[in-house]
């Protein structure tokens, strides 16, 4: 016999051998006869589940959600053109590392440039957000960074749910600080806006104001000059006129002691005369004197002032270096749910999804459901 | 043949040996056995006009899918699959066994529970390899070729063991 029709038979006859009744099998039978239905030809439909509109129900909020989401994207993105064409109207130029900022900054005193002028005085505000299960502890990494890169922490504040930190960079560490923070939670949980501003109206002005006090400076100076000059002459002229009359009444003097007793009275008559005039000549050398201190005092401290608002503009002028040579930061910590991370990496918004995935599940059981309430195969 | 009250007598008759044995061999417990024989048949009492407007279907195979859901059902009651324990259930299946249903019972330990729900349905339930395709919802090629490569298994395990007449 064929091995094959020998498993086949073993096989048969342990199937016939499994088959039995039950012990009550009468009782069964009639139990079950008795609720034959009376009418066989009645159309019997299967009882609708009320677990449809569930599917239906979750996807349509689904829908509603995604519509919901897309105008409001929409809107932006409207918004967002329309507000990046009126930027790029004004926008001025900055360096390649700056193209992906959007400078909200006004345009301080951009209408006094000259285009002849292409100098460049770039002051860079940085500002990001960072979000975080953990906020102190990140709060704690990052100045350390800030440390490590040679900036100063003017103020910070930290809590369980948010934090700031505002620092000041060197401008040449900018780069290699934005990677090194970015790397701290990853492009998804940071975010960042960097503005540049040239200062150059601001340089222009303080080097006008630098031209002119120097200008200013110069005419004091030469004033000065000229009232000494004035000065010495009035006194050698008053000088000379005194160094005559003297002369003069020393000869008649001389004169005096071989005179007759007419010309003496006439020699005395002109010495008393000559130390008249030689009292007011000295009276204008005082009163010139005194004119000249009060002008030479007047133009000193008019000097003084100006050479003091010009050490004021130099070190304007300095600081205005200083501040283009570093960066104003701003790093804001937000703590982030978990809800919020799963939306970060799902495409779309997460309620639709869940929703969906909800809609899903539910047609899942409803299927399962009918399944067992018609008994189909 | 017509579906009424008489006819239903004589279809009880000739498959419930069939449906109870299937459901012993499923179920490994004989008053579980008999509550589900009883719900099957109360189901299929019920929804017997809907059956009727079905056409292409034998009623004995659609009273195995109702069986087959109703265990489905009761294993996810129960939270899972009861295995066998012969101190817990029936003794007296495993007790009077023959040679021959010794064997088979031992080779079909050996199958996956996909494959012994074939032997199940093919010599236990007496359902044509195309009626357990409809019921199973599988290719019925795929039915034969399942049901082949079981035989063959299983010649190979009596050869072994030495075990041909």
């Amino acid at each position: 016999m064929n091995k094959y029709k020998i498993i086949q038979n073993r096989f048969g006859s342990w199937g016939k051998n499994k088959r039995e009744i039950p012990l009550n099998n009468e009782m069964l039978k009639k139990e079950v006869l008795s609720r034959f239905p009376s009418d066989l030809n009645k159309k019997v439909y299967p009882k609708r589940s009320p677990l449809i509109w569930l599917p239906v129900a979750f996807t349509a909020m689904a829908v509603f959600v995604l519509l919901v989401n897309f105008t409001g994207y929409s809107n932006n993105v409207g918004k967002q053109n329309i507000f990046q064409a009126e930027i790029g109207k004004d926008s001025f130029s900055t360096s390649d590392v700056f193209k992906s900022i959007i400078p909200p900054m006004p345009p301080y005193g951009r209408e006094q440039s000259s285009i002849s002028d292409t100098r460049e005085f770039l002051k860079i505000d940085y500002n990001a957000t960072l979000r975080t299960r953990n906020v102190n502890d990140l709060k704690n990494k990052t100045e350390m960074i800030i440390r490590g890169f040679n900036g100063r922490i003017d103020s910070s504040n930290g809590g369980e749910k948010n934090g700031y930190i505002n620092f000041v960079i060197p401008k040449t560490n900018l780069e290699s600080f934005r990677i090194e923070i970015k790397d701290l939670v990853g492009t998804r949980f940071y975010s960042e806006q960097i503005s540049s501003q040239n200062l150059l109206p601001q340089k222009q002005i303080i080097e006008e104001n630098q031209r002119q006090t120097e200008i200013k400076l110069d005419n004091f100076q030469s004033e000065r000059a000229q009232i000494i000059g004035n000065h010495n002459s009035s006194i050698a002229f008053y000088k000379g006129e005194i160094l005559t009359k003297n002369t003069e009444i020393n000869t008649l003097n001389m004169e005096y002691q071989y005179a007759n007793i007419w010309r003496r009275a006439e020699i005395t008559n002109r010495i008393n005369q000559l130390q008249t005039e030689i009292e007011a000549i000295q009276l204008k050398i005082r009163n010139e004197n005194i004119s000249y201190q009060e002008k030479l005092n007047n133009i000193n401290s008019q000097i003084k002032n100006t050479q003091e608002n010009l050490g004021a503009i130099k070190l304007q002028d300095t600081n205005l270096l200083d501040n283009v040579a570093t960066v104003n930061g701003s790093i804001y910590l937000n703590w982030i749910s978990l809800w919020d991370i799963a939306d970060t990496y799902i495409p779309g918004p997460l309620l639709a999804w869940v929703l969906f995935l909800t809609a899903f599940a539910s047609f899942l059981w409803y299927r399962r459901s009918m399944r067992v309430s018609y008994l189909d195969f | 043949m017509p579906l009424n009250k008489d006819n239903i007598d004589v279809l009880w008759d000739t498959t419930t040996p069939r449906l109870y044995g299937y459901l012993v061999n499923v179920l490994h417990d004989k008053s579980l056995a008999e509550d589900i024989l009883q719900t099957t048949w109360l189901k299929a009492i019920q929804a017997l006009p809907s059956f009727k407007d079905r056409s292409g279907a034998s009623f004995s195979s659609w009273l195995f899918a109702i069986a087959r859901n109703e265990c489905k059902q009761h294993w996810r009651k129960a939270g899972r699959e009861i295995s066998f324990d012969p101190e817990i259930h029936d003794k007296e299946i495993i007790e009077s066994k023959e040679e021959d249903k010794i064997f088979v019972d031992q080779i079909i330990k050996q199958f996956s529970e996909s494959d012994r729900e074939l032997i199940r349905l093919h010599y236990i339930a007496d359902l044509s390899l195309n009626d357990i395709a409809k019921l199973l919802k599988i290719n019925p090629v795929t039915v034969r070729v399942r049901m082949h490569r079981a035989l063959s298994f299983a010649k190979l395990y009596l050869k072994n063991n030495n075990n041909y007449e």
